[in-house]
């Protein structure tokens, strides 16, 4: 108790002597959030699992607005072609084309692997928000690929039920672009690193279109995500997030 | 052999063809063709491992569909399968058991049938549908999923399925009418009837569904073969794990009491990637006895009975070692019957569209008070997906 009323005070003490940082910190996060996201998302993609001996694609088609609704189509392998998942807020539904149904997900899903890859159902649909759900801290500076970047620690309110307890960011300080996350679980220990590659001009936004997954203490694994193409700002009706448009997308 | 064949490749090599199309989110084609070809061995011991019978099946699936416009979408699907080995030479009446058994129109052809070989196709599916931002309407030969629970379905009250079948994973379809109305974007009404044309084989019924905090709802009010029906389902969770629900009662008719379906099941994943899914089923009509042969355990099922045992619990733990390989077990154990099904099997994938399976089932029970094995069964199986 003692150590961890001593952790509060000095943690207020650095919070009181360094006015407007932790604002500066959700600031630059919102904002490199904002500029990926955009008020509205659809984009196809390319994700390959990769491992020492083998390697797998999928391609698929998704759909964001805000952190409250995602919809996923897989186009790729034909085994899997149709299959959507739908996010709204909290809930999350998976159609199945071979049954024609859907299937309500148990939110212990969500922190698992999609489809076999090294990203969680959470990293693809965001149920968390990097804004709403953390607390940020400027933590210092980098370079990365020539470009100078921002670090920032966040930590997981307790009430958002996040799996990391911490994550680090390394966000680029000109184009807001987030380079690099390394995600550590509840013992502190590196569990994931994101890192973004081929920043390109897509729909009137310079972006990275590749990002890489990498497992720690998994040699050889990874997964890319490639977006092939991307639109912002498209209107999507809330109403297109429904368990009845998922039905019709194929 | 050969018309199969052609078959496949005509529609397989025809609809590769680029088709355009368009939707308000990219290219999406006119005309679609998927399915897949799945070659399957089956060796069925008796409970000492003594006799064996094997079987072979190659089974071919071609869905079709096709989207002339926004509104309207046509599906014809295809089963074809080709049996040969001991299996098909020792059951009579082979071919009698391959149509579907909601059926009412026969749109089925034997191909081939003689002693150790039969080729067979079924008309899975075949519907219209128009849609409209608020109305659907489907007619033809169609799955009615009513079903909300992942284990078994007492809401399927159109096309039950049998969950032992896994080879066939599509289920059984019925010749219907549907239509639903949406009131919201997560309430509608769905009203269907079956073709059968006759009362007391008729099902007809009406589903309303909606969605409120966190839970998918629905009630379900109809006749069913000439008796009233009601029934209820949800899908939800308790905190993190899923929890959902069907029940459906049969009041009674001229010559049956009313009879009463129950199931409740609840699935959670697990940090390192278990899943576990448990689940109960009272089925009103089934065993509450110990037997007194084999041949008193129906798995064929009905809306009215699920299982061939009243009480039946399921427990399922799968695990995806590596995302080529997994593995699953599930274990049916029926009180007071004393029936234990244990089915584990395992998966991978050879190729992004190439799979195997290896899955076992084994059953015992209690027959003249002394619980015994009956059979096992193992089955080896591929699938390529086009």
């Amino acid at each position: 108790m003692k150590w961890g009323g001593l952790g509060v005070m000095m943690w207020l003490i650095i919070a009181c002597s360094v006015p407007g940082a932790a604002q500066d910190a959700v600031s630059i996060v919102k904002k490199a959030d904002e500029k990926m996201r955009g008020n509205t998302l659809q984009a196809e993609m390319i994700i390959r699992t990769i491992r020492p001996s083998w390697k797998r694609e999928m391609q698929c088609k998704i759909w964001m607005k805000g952190s409250a609704f995602a919809m996923i189509l897989i186009q790729s392998p034909a085994k899997d072609k149709g299959i959507v998942f739908l996010k709204r807020k909290k809930e999350v539904w998976n159609w199945m084309p071979v049954l024609e149904r859907n299937i309500k997900l148990p939110p212990s899903m969500m922190s698992q692997s999609w489809m076999g890859t090294d990203f969680t159902n959470d990293d693809l649909v965001k149920e968390s928000s990097v804004v709403e759900d953390y607390t940020h801290t400027l933590t210092g500076d980098t370079v990365i690929d020539n470009r100078p970047c921002y670090v920032i620690q966040m930590i997981p309110k307790p009430e958002a039920g996040v799996v990391w307890s911490k994550v680090i960011l390394c966000i680029d300080k000109k184009d807001f672009l987030e380079l690099h996350s390394r995600f550590y679980d509840e013992d502190g220990k590196l569990i994931n690193t994101m890192n973004s590659y081929d920043i390109k001009m897509m729909d009137g936004r310079l972006i990275p279109t590749r990002f890489e997954m990498i497992p720690a203490d998994k040699k050889g694994q990874r997964t890319e995500m490639i977006y092939s193409s991307v639109k912002y700002n498209n209107p999507i009706a809330d109403n297109f997030f429904t368990t009845e448009k998922m039905k019709t997308l194929n | 052999m050969k018309p199969f064949c052609i078959i496949v490749l005509l529609i397989t090599g025809l609809f590769n063809l680029p088709v355009p199309a368009q939707d308000s989110t990219g290219k999406v084609h006119k005309l679609s063709v998927n399915g897949y070809i799945k070659s399957m061995q089956s060796l069925t011991f008796d409970k000492d491992f003594s006799d064996l019978i094997s079987g072979n099946i190659i089974h071919n699936r071609i869905n079709l569909k096709w989207k002339p416009s926004g509104s309207i979408t046509a599906v014809a699907e295809f089963r074809n399968r080709l049996f040969w080995g001991e299996e098909v030479k020792n059951t009579a009446g082979f071919t009698a058991m391959l149509t579907g058994p909601n059926d009412v129109l026969d749109m089925s052809k034997v191909w081939i049938d003689n002693k150790g070989l039969v080729l067979h196709t079924n008309t899975e599916r075949l519907w219209a549908e128009y849609r409209q931002q608020k109305w659907n309407i489907r007619v033809g030969r169609q799955r009615i999923n009513w079903g909300i629970a992942t284990n078994w379905n007492p809401n399927d009250i159109f096309n039950t399925y049998n969950f032992l079948d896994f080879d066939y994973e599509e289920r059984p379809g019925s010749d219907a009418a549907k239509v639903q109305y949406s009131f919201t974007d997560f309430s509608h009404i769905e009203v269907a009837s079956d073709f059968s044309g006759k009362r007391s084989k008729t099902v007809m019924a009406a589903k309303y569904f909606l969605n409120r905090v966190g839970y998918d709802m629905q009630l379900l009010a109809g006749l069913y073969h000439g008796k009233f029906t009601l029934g209820a389902g949800w899908a939800g969770n308790i905190g993190n794990a899923g929890f959902k629900g069907e029940s459906q009662i049969f009041l009674n008719g001229k010559d049956s009491g009313v009879s009463f379906n129950y199931v409740m099941e609840v699935d959670y994943v697990f940090e390192k990637g278990w899943y576990i899914n448990g689940a109960v089923l009272y089925s009103g009509e089934g065993m509450n006895r110990p037997a007194t042969g084999w041949t008193s355990f129906d798995f064929s099922p009905s809306p009215k009975r699920l299982m061939p045992t009243r009480w039946n619990v399921v427990f399922t733990g799968a695990k995806e070692i590596t995302p080529l390989f997994s593995i699953r077990l599930s274990a049916v154990y029926s009180p007071k019957v004393n029936l234990v099904i244990l089915l584990p099997s395992c998966s991978y994938s050879l190729t992004e569209d190439l799979g195997m399976d290896i899955i076992w089932q084994s059953f015992f029970t209690e027959l003249n008070r002394q619980f015994q094995g009956i059979n096992h069964r193992a089955f080896l199986r591929i699938k390529w997906n086009f």
